[in-house]
Parts: C-alpha cells; sequence; structure tokens
C-alpha cells in the first residue's frame, strides 16, 4: 500500500509536468516557433484521446469478463484508419475547407447550416458524453482508494471533486486562452501526446512486468488462463461485430475524437502517417491486456474488482514504483479524456447553444458595442465547469454502478446515431435536412429508451418494472426486447433497433423532402469536397451588405487586429490600396467562412444573415450545384481549352524549330561563302608568290606586276575581311550610330564624286530627280556616304554597259526623305529581289564586280541601324533602290 | 515523393490507380478477417510456443495490416490527383 500524502504529491507533480508542457508548447507557437509542434508525430499520440480510462483499467477488466471481447472496441478503429483514404479523408478536408469547429457544426452545416441540426447533436454529446466523464472521475477515484486503501466514502468523494475541479482549471485555462480563428489549442494537444506517452509506457510497463518477471515469458502466462477464456465465441457472433462497427463509428463521432482528428489536424498529410501509427499504437496497448488479466486471476484472491488489476498486480507482487507508474498511466488516460471532451463540448454549447439565444434575444444589430468574444469564452469557461461538474453529479448519483466497460458502449452508440447524417452528408447528394434530423431524433430516443434510460437501473425516469414488463404493461414496448424482439444482448438490441430506424427515417424522409437552396450550396462543398480547389472560386449565395457593418461584425467577433488584417488583405486582393473592400459575394462567403471558425457555421451565418439578408442562389450556379452533368461537362470544356493550348503551343514550337534550321542552314552557307571567298585572293597570293620564290631569272618589271598584284590581292582580302566584321558588328547590335543633322546634297555629292573615280573611263550621266536635294536629314554623315557609294558604284556595274546613266530623285514624304537610286541597266527580276540583300549574292556570275556581294546587305544594316531602310523598289526598267531617312 | 519516380506516365497512372484499389480493399480484407466466420480457423485448444491460436490470428492480422497501411499511405498522399 502507498501512503495517500505521496500519492497525492505524484498526481500533483504530474499535474504541474503537464502544466508546463502546455505552457511551453503555447509560448512556443505564440513565438511562431512551431517545429515538432506541427509534427504527424505528435498528431498521432493526440489521437490516443481515444484511449481513456476505460481502456487503462477496463480493457483487463472486459477482458476477464469476456475474454478476447475488448479487442473488438480497438479493430473497429483500426479498420476505420486502414481504409482513411475513404472516410477520414474526406472529413479532414471538409473540416480544413469549411474551418469546422465540432462534429456538431460539420453535421448543422452540412444541411443548410441549421441551428436546430447542431443544437441537438450538441445535446445528443453532451448526455451521451456525462456518463463517460463521470466513468473516468470514478476510476480516478477507485484508483486512488485503490492504492492508498482503505479511504472512506468521504475521501472518495472528495477525491472526486478535487481532481474535477483541477481538470476544470487546467481546460480553461490552456483550452480557453483566445478565440482562435481554428479553433486549435497547441498547448493542450501536446499536453495530451505527452500523457499518450505515458500511458503507453505504463501499461507496456505492467504488461512485460507481468509477461517475463511474474511467469516465465508467454507460454507459462498463457498457460495459467482459465479454460473458457479465449473461447472462440468473444470473438465472433452479433456482439463481436456490433462491438467493431460501434467503435468504428465511435471514433468519427465522440466530440473528442473529432475534436483531436479533424479539428486540430494542421496538416492532412499527418492523415497518412496516422492511418498506421494510430492502431499501432492500440495494438500495443492491447497486446498485454490479456497476460494482465490473466495474471490478476490467478495471483489475487478471489473477488478482486478485475477493473483494477493494472494496479492490484503489481501492488500485490510488492512493485510499488511500477503501481504508481501505472497509476500516473491511468491518471494520464482519465484526465486527457476529460480534457479534451470538455474543451469539445464546451465549444458545442456555446457555439450552438447560447451564441444562437444570445442573437435572439439580444439582438440589437451590428451596430451595437458588445463583444462577442467575451461571451464565447465567458459561455465557453462556463461550459467546461458546467460540463466537469455534470460528470461530477452523475458520479455522486449512481454512486459508481456498473462496470466500466459497458457505460463506454452507452456512449458509443449514443453518439454512433450521427453516423447515418454524417456519412449521407458527406457521400450522398440527395441527404436532406429534414431527413437527417428525423433520423437523429427517432434513433435518439430509441437508445435513451432502450438503453440509456434501462442504464440505470430503474433509478431514473423509468422504473424497474417498466423496464421488465413494458410501459403500463405492455410487452411488445419493452425497453430491451423492443416489438418482441427477444433473445437478443442488451447493447446489439439496442444498437440494431436505434441505426436501422435511424436510417430508414433518414434515407426515407431525405428522398421525399425538398432541400433548401443553402442546403443545395453545402450539399456541393461536403458532396465534392476535393473538386473545390483552394484557388477555385467558392459557390456564394447572392447577398449584399454595407462594408462598414461587416468590419463591425468582423471586430467583434474576431478581434480588433485579426479583423484589421483581414480586411485589409482583401481590400488589397480586390485592387484597393486602403480602405474597407467592396463587400462582393465573394468577400462576404469568405469572412463567413472566418467566422464559423470561431463560433461555427450556423451562427456564422446567422449573423451575417442579419446583416446581409438571406441571399439566394442564382440559376447558374444552381445549376452548377445540382446537375452532375453539367460539371463534367465544364470540366471536359476546361480539357478541351488546355488541349488547344497545348497545340497552340506545339505549333509554336514547330514553327521556331523550323526558324532554327533554316537560320543553321544559312549559317552554314556564310561560312562556306566566307571561306570560299577569302580562298581566291589567298590562292593568287600564294601563287605569285611561289612564282617569285621558284624562277629565278625574272625580269624587274615581270616582278613588279606580280608584286603589284599580289599587293592588290592582299588588299581585297583586308577588304573583305573588314566588310565582314563591319556586318557582324552592325547586325549583332553593338554598334551604335551617331546621328545628326546633315545636307543630303553634300553627302549624294560626295558620292558621286567618289563613285565615278577617274578608273572607271565611262562617261557617266547623272540625272537628279526631286525636290528634296537640298534637305537636311538625320544621319552619321561617313557612313550614309558609304551606302550612296555602293549604291553609285553597283549602278554604274550593273547599267548599261556603253551609256550608264544614273538618275538620284529625292522626295519628302511626311517626316522623312526618301532617295532612289536608278540605273539603265536590265533590272533585277523580281524573284531575285529578296536575294540581293543576302551575303555574298552575285546575281550574275560572270559580272565584272570586284567586290564579294557584301555591299548591299551592310548599306542595309547601316540604314536600319540609321533609323532609315533600304529597299529594291520594282520598277519598269533598270533596278532602282529607294534609301529612306528620317528628316531632321 | 520517392526519388525513383518511373519515368512513364502511363505506368504511373496505373500504379496509382492500383494503390487507390487496395486502399478501398484493405480494410474490407480486414473485415473479412476479423467479423467472418473465417476467424473460427483458428479455435481450439491448440499453441505456438504456448500462445493460443486465437491470440495469435487476432494479433498477427493486426499487425500485418497496420504495415500494409504504412507501405500503401506515404504513396497514396503524394498522389498528385485530389
Amino acid at each position: 500500500m502507498i501512503n495517500t500524502n505521496l500519492l497525492v504529491v505524484v498526481a500533483i507533480t504530474y499535474v504541474a509536468v503537464l502544466f508546463a508542457v502546455a505552457a511551453i508548447a503555447d509560448r512556443q507557437v505564440a513565438r511562431g516557433q512551431f517545429g515538432w509542434l506541427k509534427s504527424p508525430l505528435v498528431y498521432t499520440l493526440s489521437l490516443s484521446v481515444y484511449c481513456t480510462a476505460w481502456t487503462f483499467y477496463g480493457a483487463v477488466g472486459s477482458a476477464v469478463r469476456n475474454g478476447l471481447e475488448f479487442a473488438a472496441i480497438y479493430l473497429g478503429p483500426t479498420l476505420l484508419f486502414v481504409g482513411w483514404f475513404w472516410i477520414l479523408r474526406k472529413l479532414v478536408r471538409i473540416g480544413r475547407t469549411q474551418r469546422i469547429t465540432s462534429i456538431a457544426d460539420l453535421i448543422s452545416s452540412r444541411y443548410g447550416k441549421s441551428n436546430t441540426m447542431a443544437a441537438l447533436v450538441t445535446l445528443l454529446a453532451v448526455i451521451s458524453s456525462t456518463p463517460y466523464i463521470a466513468l473516468q472521475l470514478q476510476s480516478l477515484t477507485i484508483s486512488f482508494s485503490t492504492l492508498s486503501a482503505g479511504t472512506s466514502a468521504a475521501t472518495q468523494t472528495a477525491t472526486a471533486f478535487w481532481i474535477a475541479a483541477g481538470l476544470a482549471v487546467f481546460t480553461i485555462l490552456f483550452g480557453t486562452r483566445n478565440v482562435d480563428a481554428n479553433e486549435r489549442h497547441h498547448g493542450v494537444v501536446t499536453a495530451i501526446a505527452f500523457e499518450a506517452i505515458v500511458k503507453l509506457v505504463a501499461l507496456l510497463a505492467v504488461g512485460i512486468f507481468v509477461v517475463f518477471w511474474l511467469a516465465d515469458g508467454p507460454s507459462d502466462i498463457f498457460a495459467r488462463a482459465p479454460e473458457n477464456m479465449l473461447e472462440i465465441s468473444t470473438v465472433s457472433g452479433p456482439r463481436w461485430i456490433a462491438i467493431t462497427s460501434l467503435a468504428a463509428m465511435a471514433i468519427i463521432t465522440l466530440p473528442r475524437m473529432f475534436h483531436v482528428m479533424v479539428v486540430e489536424n494542421v496538416d492532412e498529410r499527418h492523415l497518412a502517417t496516422a492511418a498506421w501509427a494510430f492502431p499501432l499504437y492500440i495494438f500495443l496497448i492491447s497486446l498485454f491486456v490479456i497476460p494482465i488479466a490473466i495474471a490478476g486471476l490467478s495471483t489475487l484472491p478471489e473477488g478482486a474488482n478485475p477493473d483494477m488489476f493494472v494496479l492490484t498486480v503489481p501492488l500485490a507482487a510488492e512493485q510499488t514504483g511500477l503501481a504508481l507508474l501505472a497509476f500516473l498511466g491511468g491518471f494520464s488516460a482519465a484526465t486527457s479524456m476529460v480534457i479534451v471532451s470538455s474543451i469539445a463540448l464546451a465549444t458545442m454549447v456555446s457555439n450552438h447553444i447560447v451564441v444562437p439565444l444570445w442573437l435572439r434575444y439580444f439582438k440589437s444589430g451590428p451596430e451595437s458595442s458588445g463583444d462577442v468574444r467575451g461571451i464565447l469564452l465567458t459561455s465557453r469557461r462556463f461550459a467546461i465547469g458546467a460540463v466537469l461538474a455534470l460528470g461530477f453529479f452523475y458520479f455522486q448519483v449512481t454512486g459508481g454502478t456498473g462496470a466500466l466497460a459497458s457505460i463506454g458502449l452507452i456512449a458509443f452508440t449514443g453518439m454512433a446515431q450521427l453516423v447515418p447524417a454524417l456519412l449521407g452528408g458527406i457521400f450522398w447528394r440527395g441527404a436532406t435536412r429534414q431527413g437527417a434530423i428525423t433520423g437523429l431524433v427517432i434513433g435518439a430516443l430509441i437508445w435513451a429508451y432502450c438503453l440509456f434510460l434501462p442504464s440505470f437501473e430503474g433509478k431514473f425516469l423509468l422504473s424497474a418494472a417498466t423496464i421488465a414488463e413494458g410501459p403500463f404493461g405492455i410487452a411488445a414496448l419493452r425497453p430491451e426486447a423492443l416489438f418482441g424482439l427477444t433473445g437478443m444482448d442488451r447493447l446489439v438490441h439496442a444498437l440494431f433497433w436505434s441505426l436501422a430506424l435511424n436510417t430508414i427515417f433518414f434515407v426515407g424522409i431525405s428522398l421525399i423532402s425538398q432541400p433548401s437552396e443553402l442546403e443545395r450550396l453545402q450539399t456541393a462543398l461536403f458532396v465534392d469536397a476535393y473538386r473545390q480547389g483552394e484557388n477555385e472560386r467558392p459557390l456564394a449565395l447572392g447577398r449584399s451588405a454595407t462594408s462598414e457593418d461587416l468590419f463591425t461584425l468582423g471586430q467583434r467577433i474576431l478581434g480588433a487586429d485579426a479583423a484589421y488584417r483581414l480586411f485589409a488583405d482583401a481590400a488589397r486582393a480586390q485592387g484597393k490600396p486602403s480602405g474597407l473592400p467592396e463587400p462582393t459575394q465573394d468577400f462576404i462567403a469568405s469572412l463567413e467562412r472566418q467566422l464559423s471558425g470561431s463560433v461555427g457555421s450556423a451562427s456564422a451565418h446567422a449573423m451575417i444573415t442579419q446583416i446581409a439578408g438571406g441571399g439566394s442562389v442564382s440559376v447558374d450556379e444552381l445549376i452548377e450545384i445540382a446537375d452532375e452533368t453539367a460539371q463534367i461537362l465544364q470540366y471536359s470544356q476546361r480539357l478541351e481549352a488546355q488541349s488547344k493550348e497545348l497545340e497552340d503551343t506545339a505549333s509554336k514550337l514547330r514553327a521556331a524549330n523550323l526558324k532554327l534550321t533554316e537560320l543553321g542552314a544559312q549559317k552554314d552557307a556564310f561560312l562556306s561563302q566566307v571561306s570560299h571567298e577569302l580562298r581566291t585572293p589567298m590562292t593568287s597570293i600564294r601563287s605569285f608568290t611561289e612564282i617569285l620564290r621558284g624562277v629565278q631569272d625574272i625580269e624587274g618589271s615581270e616582278a613588279q606586276r606580280f608584286l603589284s598584284i599580289i599587293g592588290a590581292e592582299s588588299e581585297r582580302l583586308t577588304r573583305l575581311l573588314d566588310e565582314i566584321l563591319d556586318l557582324s558588328f552592325l547586325e549583332s547590335g553593338q554598334m551604335k550610330l551617331e546621328r545628326s543633322a546633315v545636307k543630303l546634297s553634300d553627302v549624294i555629292d560626295r558620292a558621286l564624286q567618289s563613285g565615278t573615280s577617274p578608273d572607271i573611263d565611262l562617261p557617266l550621266g547623272v540625272a537628279r530627280d526631286g525636290e528634296a536635294h537640298d534637305a537636311m536629314v538625320l544621319a552619321e554623315p561617313d557612313r550614309l556616304h558609304q551606302v550612296f557609294i555602293n549604291l553609285i558604284t553597283n549602278a554604274i556595274k550593273y547599267g548599261d554597259p556603253v551609256r550608264p546613266m544614273i538618275t538620284v530623285s529625292a522626295y519628302r514624304d511626311g517626316g522623312r526623305v526618301i532617295v532612289d537610286v536608278a540605273d539603265n541597266g536590265p533590272g533585277i527580276p523580281v524573284e531575285a529581289g529578296v536575294r540581293v540583300f543576302e551575303k555574298f549574292t552575285r546575281l550574275d556570275p560572270s559580272s565584272k564586280s570586284g567586290s564579294a556581294g557584301l555591299g548591299l546587305p551592310i548599306s542595309r544594316e547601316i540604314m536600319r541601324n540609321l533609323g532609315g531602310d533600304l529597299t529594291l523598289v520594282p520598277s519598269q526598267s533598270g533596278a532602282m533602290f529607294r534609301v529612306t531617312l528620317d528628316a531632321a | 515523393m520517392s526519388p525513383k519516380r518511373d519515368p512513364d506516365l502511363a505506368r504511373r497512372a496505373l500504379r496509382a490507380r492500383r494503390r487507390r484499389d487496395i486502399a478501398v480493399i484493405l480494410p474490407l480484407l480486414g473485415l473479412f478477417l476479423f467479423l467472418s466466420p473465417v476467424i473460427r480457423i483458428a479455435q481450439g485448444p491448440s499453441t505456438i510456443w504456448g500462445i493460443p491460436h486465437i491470440f495469435i490470428y487476432l494479433f498477427g492480422v493486426w499487425l500485418i495490416l497496420i504495415l500494409l497501411t504504412r507501405r500503401l499511405s506515404r504513396h497514396l498522399i503524394d498522389d498528385p490527383r485530389e
């Protein structure tokens, strides 16, 4: 036995550690350092709030009474998590996108944000959770008295009271610190994760002790098992199936499980880890239950309470330390359940009962100065206290009757009534509010009548006689044999009737009732949760309100700072640099979602409706929601657009590729041309050098002639290289020509003089035409000169061989000056017109030109560089080139 | 993201669909092994290393389901399809 004082000290120290863990986590979050707080491990461990004192102590008790049956409670959740991809993932996705705060919020939000629905679910949750919370207080008290032995009833009551009070303080401190837009409590979750480790370690320690110290390994312990313990009938038959499915349903509907799994989820990917890690956790928790049960049965005296074997087995073996660890494990299991349950229930009560009542009775419009946040926080704190007080009184009234496990299963069955509405809501388009409410009410009534009230054994509402004989002696209405269905286990019987009638009414009424517009909108959001991308425009009701009213409302619920940030962001997103955003439908809808993160969707909707009106859905949107074909059509249209886009890109790519190939070919041609052009003068230089070197008796004048040829060829080579360099410079755009005002006639005159050099002994005729010869143009004089020389020498070269004639005409054309240079030669065929500007082009291979064919390309580059152009003008006779210039 | 992704898109899509199929089948397999009369094959007093068959069956199937889910989940969550 352990000294009571020591036990109190240990418990208080442990609670202090919990406070510290929660405080540190909260502080880290406040600093923005999430680190491991956001890891999938913490998420998984927080899910272990499923394992309450009922697991910690009750599983062994259940194993003693029903063998392996206890495992069903853990196999159900295992199967659900193994299939996480289908149900859990959708729940989490909806919870995140719709900012769901509780199971009541999810269901009411799906059915048109109905407050009635939310209140009903809240009521059911409170009723079925109260015995469950009482169960935790009871197991804490019993464990306390078991360890410290022989405490009086008064001490037990005091213990339970102080435990409840302490838990209320912890929960209020860390669970209602603020009204968070996401309803997340990092401190609490971290403390719960810490407790999860403690209870796992404690149970594993007791298990390993039992198997390897008390006994010689597994075979020894199983050899001591009572004969019928592992009967096959405990793991087959209706009760086994019922409990497994019940546990699977409970894991998504119990308020505390929904809270840690959906509301506190920070990352959907964590679910993928929890999908195997949580089943592994409960696997480890269950592994030693049977060995501990066997050890208790074989070592403890007859009549020892099997629900306390986890404590009494180590205690009987005088392992005080181990017993203390086990006590802490049970303490963790019970406290974590109570903390999370009361937070979840308090959120539901304040969002779905207090706020709607406040809205109805103190409705004074959004202008009133009341702070909703204050009301929310206060109501939540009171609700936590009330929930715990309710649990405490339940424990006092019933005096801790019944085995632990049966109370848990009663709560499970109560919450399982939400399953038809929940699953129908997220998978079935046709589910309606009326159907859901009718099914839920009928299921809950049958549950209360057949299972919950009879569990008081005649002490509450139903008398013992009514339970045994039926009301007024009507046998067909006996609570445990409804409609004459006898011979069934009490639990299976209640589960069967309640769920069957619940589902039948849910489906039946849904098929004959009409959903409202808002409900259809919500249906689309829930059933097609995966299709609602976060960046896609969400469906919205057509409503209108003033931005000022919306801002006032936002301030009162989110707080001044948060509301200011939200509105400023929205204004910026709408492209307004300052001030309030436009009250568009989209903005109103997104504000409502933000608010629902704090007060639940039904209340948020009611508040927005107060100032923005009920709104309606446009015909287009109704079609979009209702018509799956339309959605598929839309989808295929999107695909079509995408494929067209792809086609466009492909054809562009093809064109680019073609051009690249062409350019590559051009480059190759250019290179071969260049080498060819360079080779000709090189060859003649080399051959004449060879002659000079090889032939001794060469005449002086002959040698002189050879040398002058070599000189001329080298000059040509140099000129060619200069031209190539020049062209590449011009083409690459590296050369920037300085423009200045130049008199046109000066340049042309100079070019005519140098173009008609004395070595051309033909009589050249020059004619001038046009009025703009004296115009001032913008150009670089030397470069422009170069262009004209080129044109004039070309004109002489290709003009009439006997009487060459050049006509230079200058005109004004707006702000430009046009100069045409024409010759009287044979002209250039139209099809060759494009090629004259290509490099190394000589139209007539036999022509007498001495140049490499770079003159025109260079001239054109110069003109373009000067902001003008050089083009070939088709003409009747002779070739005509046109120079375009900017007038000064 | 696994480092060695198959470059063949068609094969990858096929594999992703198969994974989603397994995600449905796995819980159904669990249901079958736990809730159908198939569990009765483990009845009787016989033992392996002193541990009754039914205990090994129950916890063995449980552990295998956990391991399979672990293998599957990592790929499922990386599935780009919603």
